[in-house]
């Protein structure tokens, strides 16, 4: 039987995302992040010399989170960071990069284990832990069995195993990406029909430009409340270019498939830190679950400012075992929220994702999809 | 090889072009080079597709091997559509199971002449084996007469794997339609085991522990059961614990269809009760109520059950201490332990448990043992959870450290913490006991997530805090 004597990695992550109380995850997963560290330290060398000049030494016993040392996301660009042998990389992921510097980051089988298991568990709390159809706003990602993914493909893949009936609505035609218009109005036609519950994935400014706008053009609109949820993912600067703010968004996706703003899921997450999620429902703040811990640093003293003040959004995970993405600082702006049990139940920190901080490099695997398709 | 396995396998080999010989139960992603994470997207499509059936998330996430494969869909095609689910409604986000109760509950003083209406046919009444059971079953025998009768006699102690046994196969040899419990918790979780051995014969309890899917225990017989003391909750539970053979802790078993079917909640039993068996089984159920409102599991249906029982447990023994109101006080005892036993069956408990599981074979009750560790375990929980604190004010009281003098004050009072030679004798076995608790399954659901080093700090607290009073 298991004991507490269990792998504190493995402990937390083996979790449900939102059930443990503060005093519960502040305890799990300071053992956790603690562990972890001491695994990449000991076998990155980089990592651990980066560590120590950190002013930073190990200790048996977990510490205060924001005392740990953190590594700017840039360094995934510039270096493949690895911790275990290289006979146990499975893949290579690459995020979408639009300097021409993509970060790439190495994966084993016990880190693409953690990353399903996070976002599928992160996910499931959402939508429900039943396995639906969805429709999915990009190419079939099983075509491609690369050990190179990118980053894109291996987000859309991470969500699959919520899917019963996984349809595909985009092809690329000549170097550009469409939309099967027709397929898609006919298959949600189908499912108004139903009593079964789906779900529309893809990528937030595709569902926008190639759906909603189309949509609304044609003044076809759907009635599916009873069983639709939407997730979109991939950030919102492309929209923002164009002056659709995230309330327009929100309330034309609505309007299209007549579902409340509750039912339309926002996922934020990075490819640094594959596998963590953060969602928000609507307009209400983003989650983090029980497997990562969020601070917030000033812009310029680094120092963890209080809740509420913006600052520059750092996250800890014990998630990644093959390479040492568990204590990074992005250049996304964000705020903390609040702490505690929302009206949802869930417990964990909210918080908000403000921008990106001035002077940092374009990213977000839809504004990519966006260069592709426009 | 069964069909699911056949079937399985062939998936298997169509998808990855491989052999049946190189299929074995542990064979998974890291032994077919094609069952890598897109192959096991297409295998769980091709799976679903084959038998007709769909994988919930967590079903597709445990999946790591073909046992597994095995194992999931066997439950899948072998129970009817599955009554736990896993809601993500607006209330709730954690994992819930319905709330199951007894069909059918008779109450009040004296309810137990109404089994002759619900009996007929050939009737097991199992009791204990004490000179009150023995006129119980004297009684019965005037009572009952348009039954055919069997009555069965358990060995006194908690319930070990051979007295269930030896009923089982009294059981067998008479064939009843009905089986009456009518003793304590031991009594009637012995009675329970035994009908689950009667009805499946085939199982080896060596093999057996925690949830018992698939296995149908109302096949033959209707259970009732008539709980004397007040109490383990046993009529309202799921579960039966029991030491196996070889082993000095408690297992236990899990099943829905151990719920007895008809209950008895007869305080006139209490009546004749000593103080020493009134106070150690309030004392269990009061363990029950503490202990299921603040673990890991919640049940909001239920959890509001939980102030008032502790208030009325805890009024109650004050009262029959004090020798006042002694008959209604008896009255509520017999009703809060049901309550308790409600709470407990679908709430689990905690390390007050995961101890008093240990201590069986040390010849203590588990009354006993509940109350020997219940205070220091409330202690050291409540530093690290605020369950204790909001339960405190379901009892109408301001604070946890309020609600846990209470206890301690009754607890102290009725005067049944075991002697200084008992303590001991559990000092000397502290290494098994911890590593017992630890390994027991309420372990898993007490509120406070605990390192082996603060168990054993809890442990010591507990003994030598009462060896130095």
């Amino acid at each position: 039987m298991e004991t507490q004597d269990q792998n504190p990695i493995e402990l937390i992550l083996s979790s449900n995302p939102f059930t443990l109380d503060s005093g519960q995850k502040t305890k799990l997963f300071g053992e956790a992040i603690n562990a972890s560290f001491q695994h990449h330290i000991e076998n990155n060398e980089l990592f651990g010399n980066y560590c120590r000049n950190f002013g930073f030494s190990l200790s048996e016993n977990p510490v205060e989170l924001s005392e740990y040392p953190y590594i700017p996301v840039n360094i995934f660009k510039n270096k493949r960071l690895t911790s275990v042998p290289a006979d146990k990389i499975n893949a290579i992921l690459n995020s979408s990069a639009t300097s021409g510097v993509p970060s790439s980051i190495a994966i084993d089988s016990v880190t693409a284990k953690r990353q399903s298991f996070a976002s599928a568990k992160v996910m499931a709390d959402y939508l429900g832990g039943q396995r639906r159809p969805f429709l999915i706003l990009d190419e079939d990602p099983l075509k491609s069995r690369s050990a190179d993914i990118s980053a894109r493909a291996a987000a859309t893949r991470g969500f699959l195993i919520l899917s019963s009936k996984p349809d595909y609505f985009l092809y690329s035609e000549a170097g550009q990406l469409r939309l099967d218009r027709d397929s898609f109005i006919k298959t949600l036609q189908d499912y108004e029909n139903e009593n079964i519950e789906i779900c529309i994935f893809g990528f937030t400014y595709i569902l926008y430009e190639y759906v909603i706008k189309v949509l609304l053009d044609s003044r076809i609109h759907f009635n599916l409340a009873n069983n639709l949820k939407i997730a979109h993912i991939g950030g919102w600067k492309k929209l923002e270019s164009q002056k659709v703010s995230k309330f327009q968004f929100l309330d034309d996706v609505s309007k299209v498939f007549g579902v409340p703003e509750d039912n339309i899921f926002d996922i934020y997450g990075f490819t640094e830190q594959m596998g963590l999620i953060y969602i928000s429902k609507g307009s209400f703040p983003k989650k983090v679950p029980t497997y990562s811990e969020i601070i917030i640093r000033d812009f310029q003293s680094l120092q963890p400012v209080p809740d509420g003040e913006k600052g520059l959004i750092q996250i800890l995970t014990p998630l990644p075992n093959s390479y040492p993405g568990i204590s990074v600082l992005t250049e996304d702006v964000g705020r903390i929220v609040s702490r505690g049990t929302d009206k949802f139940g869930r417990n964990g920190t909210e918080f908000e994702v403000i921008g990106r901080a001035k002077k940092a490099e374009a990213r977000g695997c839809g504004d990519i999809m966006a260069e592709y398709v426009s | 090889m069964d069909n699911i396995r056949l079937k399985i396998h062939s998936v298997i080999c169509n998808l990855f072009s491989v052999t049946e010989d190189q299929l074995t139960d542990s064979a998974g992603p890291g032994q077919l080079a094609k069952w890598d994470s897109i192959g096991q997207l297409r295998l769980i499509m091709d799976l679903e597709k084959a038998f007709g059936i769909q994988f919930s998330v967590d079903e597709v996430m445990s999946i790591n091997n073909i046992g597994d494969i095995v194992q999931v869909i066997s439950k899948s095609s072998g129970n009817p559509e599955s009554e736990e689910s896993e809601s993500t409604t607006e209330q709730t986000k954690v994992v819930y199971h319905p709330v199951r109760v007894p069909p059918q509950i008779f109450w009040g003083k004296g309810c137990t002449s109404a089994l002759k209406s619900v009996l007929s046919g050939r009737v097991a009444i199992v009791t204990g084996s004490s000179d009150y059971a023995v006129k119980i079953q004297e009684r019965l025998a005037v009572e009952l007469t348009s039954c055919e009768l069997m009555f069965i006699k358990r060995l006194s102690g908690e319930p070990e794997e051979i007295g269930c046994l030896e009923i089982s196969r009294q059981l067998k040899d008479f064939a009843p339609d009905i089986i009456v419990a009518i003793g304590g918790g031991s009594t009637i979780d012995a009675a329970k085991l035994a009908r689950l051995i009667y009805e499946n014969p085939e199982i080896d309890l060596n093999e057996i522990s925690g949830l018992l899917e698939s296995v149908e225990i109302r096949k033959k017989t209707t259970f009732v059961a008539v709980p004397t003391t007040y109490g383990s909750g046993s009529e309202a539970s799921s579960a039966v614990a029991i030491t196996k053979t070889g082993h000095t802790g408690k297992t236990i078993l899990v099943s829905h269809e151990i719920l007895p079917e008809i209950v008895f909640l007869d305080p006139s039993y209490g009546v004749d009760a000593s103080d020493n068996i009134l106070f150690s089984s309030a004392i269990d159920a009061l363990t029950h109520a503490v202990e299921g409102y603040v673990s890991l599991v919640r049940n909001p249906v239920l959890e509001s059950l939980a102030g008032p029982t502790i208030r009325d447990i805890l009024g109650a023994l004050k009262n029959i201490v004090s020798g006042e109101d002694r008959y209604h006080s008896i009255e509520k005892l017999c009703y809060s332990a049901y309550y308790a036993g409600l709470i407990q069956n679908h709430c689990s408990v905690g390390l007050t448990h995961s101890f008093a599981h240990q201590m069986g074979t040390l010849g203590l009750s588990h009354g006993i043992a509940n109350a020997t560790f219940l205070v220091p375990v409330m202690k050291y929980n409540a530093d690290r959870v605020d369950s204790y604190e909001k339960l405190s004010h379901l009892c109408g009281l301001s604070s946890a450290e309020e609600l846990i003098g209470s206890i301690s004050e009754i607890v102290k009072a009725t005067d049944i913490i075991p002697d200084g030679n008992t303590l001991n004798q559990i000092l000397g076995k502290k290494e098994q006991i911890i590593a017992g608790a630890m390994g027991d399954i309420t372990f898993r659901t007490n509120p406070a997530l605990l390192s082996r080093q603060e168990v054993e700090i809890v442990f010591t607290n507990t003994i030598h805090g009462l060896l130095n009073t």
